[in-house]
């Protein structure tokens, strides 16, 4: 595997993390965060053990409350407080901890999966926002999604996949929604592109 | 609590005694003096030690069922310790035993972790025949290798009287109470530490509840469930030092069978683990009870001629009825809890967290009975 320009042997999701790459789980609940945690212990999952989060293997409160207490506002996670097990949080606001999580990693590569799913509008719409940010941060970013308007507006460019093969690629200037159904459908990979 | 109590003066009656003066000779036998308390603490220092233990394994998902095991692993090694050893100072030797009894129970506490990590095989299945095959390598050992050379033709199953060097010291004051009871307070705290306020437990404590979320988080997993399993291992061997140098005889014996050496503590611990909650502070209370019912039981036998199996009955009946109602209390909770945020009337103020509560009923329950 190549992050960055950098190749990864036999990766791990360890290994693919430490060289930069963050990733934000199709299925938040069961691969993006642990319900029993706390907000707190949810956010610092990737980072829990670098200083100045962990010194000598001992947890550093102050340190790990200040940098949640910042996420939290940061991305308005709506929550009575950092120490509320995550599961009792609505599926938004568990989406914006693990996008917090994620997105505060500094990552070079991010591959996102479904971000917006079942998360309300007014989220969805911030979860967006912050995308651009991390793109004009000089991220790249993966974003796979079944949501074809969220694809269209964030996107630079598309890869239609059906049943795991590429059908085509088209560049933002030539995003037409009929193109990408046909794509979507197996007709004419050829031809769609070349036309617009 | 009751309900075990009362379920339990039934039995009395059947057997013909008087279930009041049952209980105060119970509580008398166990709480009644310096000497039951320090008798009660004598034998809650392996459960604790062990429950521990489990605290660790169970938090991180993996049911350790190999206390036993775990226990006579560590004995044997700290007695090893003893015998190669037996000149040093004692201000080196009781740590080294204790250490010894740590590695010897963490390596016999690894072998299962490393492979349910690696080859997938249960850990309750490989911890219990981990018990087994420990309490035959320990008959083993005593049947000629470590046998007291003292003893001649006549094979008596125990090593020779270790290095006094090695003898836990007595606490001041005039009771049987060693520096066992110091120590297994000791590794509950550091086992809260470990659990609770160190990154290795934000790992162990994340594999537990989501395998699948720690391994993208890019937590080692496998590790993981190899350390878990040491550190409940090593808990139990130095249960199982503490059991052989804190004994009368200062010998490794295997009287009748191995659970007359570990006196079944390596099970009995889990139970003190659960009454607990699975947090080590509280454990310490849960086995100071369960301690407790254990030399309590003693004296009810003495006072009222009834057998001493009464109170393991008894103990089992409290265990059912305690933790499961603690688990009774939960779900009733979360059903509370769904049906409110199911009619959108927002239930309000949730049960933050579950794990406090066993402690708290312990505590209920330790001054309803002292």
């Amino acid at each position: 595997m190549n992050i960055a320009g950098d190749w990864v042997p036999s990766p791990s999701p360890a290994r693919v993390r430490a060289k930069g790459l963050s990733y934000v789980p199709e299925e938040r609940m069961r691969d993006g965060a642990i319900g029993e945690f706390t907000v707190a212990e949810n956010m610092m999952l990737v980072d829990y053990k670098t200083d100045p989060y962990t010194k000598h293997g001992l947890l550093n409160r102050s340190a790990i409350e200040q940098r949640c207490e910042g996420l939290t506002a940061e991305y308005r996670v709506k929550t009575p407080n950092i120490d509320t097990p995550t599961k009792n949080l609505s599926g938004g606001n568990i989406q914006k901890v693990v996008i917090a999580r994620e997105f505060s990693c500094d990552a070079d590569v991010l591959v996102v999966a479904q971000p917006t799913r079942g998360v309300d509008i007014g989220a969805a719409e911030y979860i967006h926002e912050r995308l651009l940010q991390q793109r004009a941060g000089g991220a790249a970013i993966l974003l796979i999604s079944e949501d074809l308007d969220e694809v269209m507006e964030l996107s630079d460019r598309i890869i239609v996949l059906l049943e795991g093969e590429i059908m085509g690629e088209i560049s933002r200037v030539d995003f037409n929604i009929n193109d990408i159904g046909l794509l979507m459908s197996g007709v004419a990979a050829t031809a769609s592109t070349s036309s617009a | 609590m009751l309900v075990a109590l009362s379920l339990g003066a039934v039995m009395l009656l059947t057997l013909g005694a008087n279930p009041i003066t049952g209980y105060a000779a119970l509580i008398d036998g166990a709480f009644g003096g310096w000497d039951e308390l320090a008798d009660t603490s004598i034998k809650a220092m392996p459960l604790l030690l062990v429950g521990v233990g489990i605290c660790i394994a169970f938090r991180a998902g993996v049911i350790n069922i190999g206390g036993e095991g775990q226990i006579i692993a560590g004995a044997i090694a700290s007695t090893v310790v003893a015998l190669v050893l037996p000149d040093v100072s004692r201000i080196l030797l009781v740590p080294l035993v204790l250490v010894g009894g740590a590695i010897g129970g963490g390596l016999w506490g690894a072998i299962p972790g490393v492979l349910k990590a690696y080859a997938g095989v249960n850990e309750i299945l490989s911890t219990i025949m981990m018990n087994l095959v420990a309490a035959q390598f320990l008959s083993f050992l005593l049947q000629d290798l470590l046998t007291d050379k003292a003893s001649g033709a006549i094979k008596i199953q125990q090593t020779e009287r270790l290095s006094a060097n090695a003898d836990l010291p007595l606490l001041p004051g005039d009771t049987r109470l060693h520096l066992g009871v110091m120590i297994a307070i000791l590794i509950a705290v550091l086992g809260h530490i470990l659990l609770f306020r160190s990154a290795l437990g934000v790992r162990l404590r994340a594999v537990g509840h989501n395998a699948d979320a720690s391994r993208y988080a890019g937590m080692p997993v496998k590790k993981s469930i190899v350390q878990a399993l040491a550190f409940s291992g090593a808990c139990a061997g130095v249960a199982g030092a503490v059991l052989v140098f804190g004994s009368e005889s200062h010998r490794l014996i295997a009287e009748g069978g191995a659970s007359g050496f570990t006196q079944s503590a390596g099970f009995n611990g889990i139970v003190a683990a659960l009454f607990g909650g699975l947090s080590p502070l509280a454990v310490v209370p849960a086995s100071f009870f369960f301690g407790g019912m254990l030399t309590g039981g003693i004296s009810l036998q003495q006072e009222l001629q009834v057998p001493a199996a009464l109170i393991v009955a008894l103990n089992g009946i409290v265990v059912l009825f305690v933790v499961g109602s603690l688990k009774l209390q939960t779900r009733l909770r979360s059903w509370a809890q769904e049906a409110g945020s199911g009619s959108l009337r927002g239930s309000e103020s949730p049960p933050s967290d579950h794990a406090p509560q066993p402690a708290d009923s312990v505590a209920i329950s330790e001054d309803s009975d002292g």
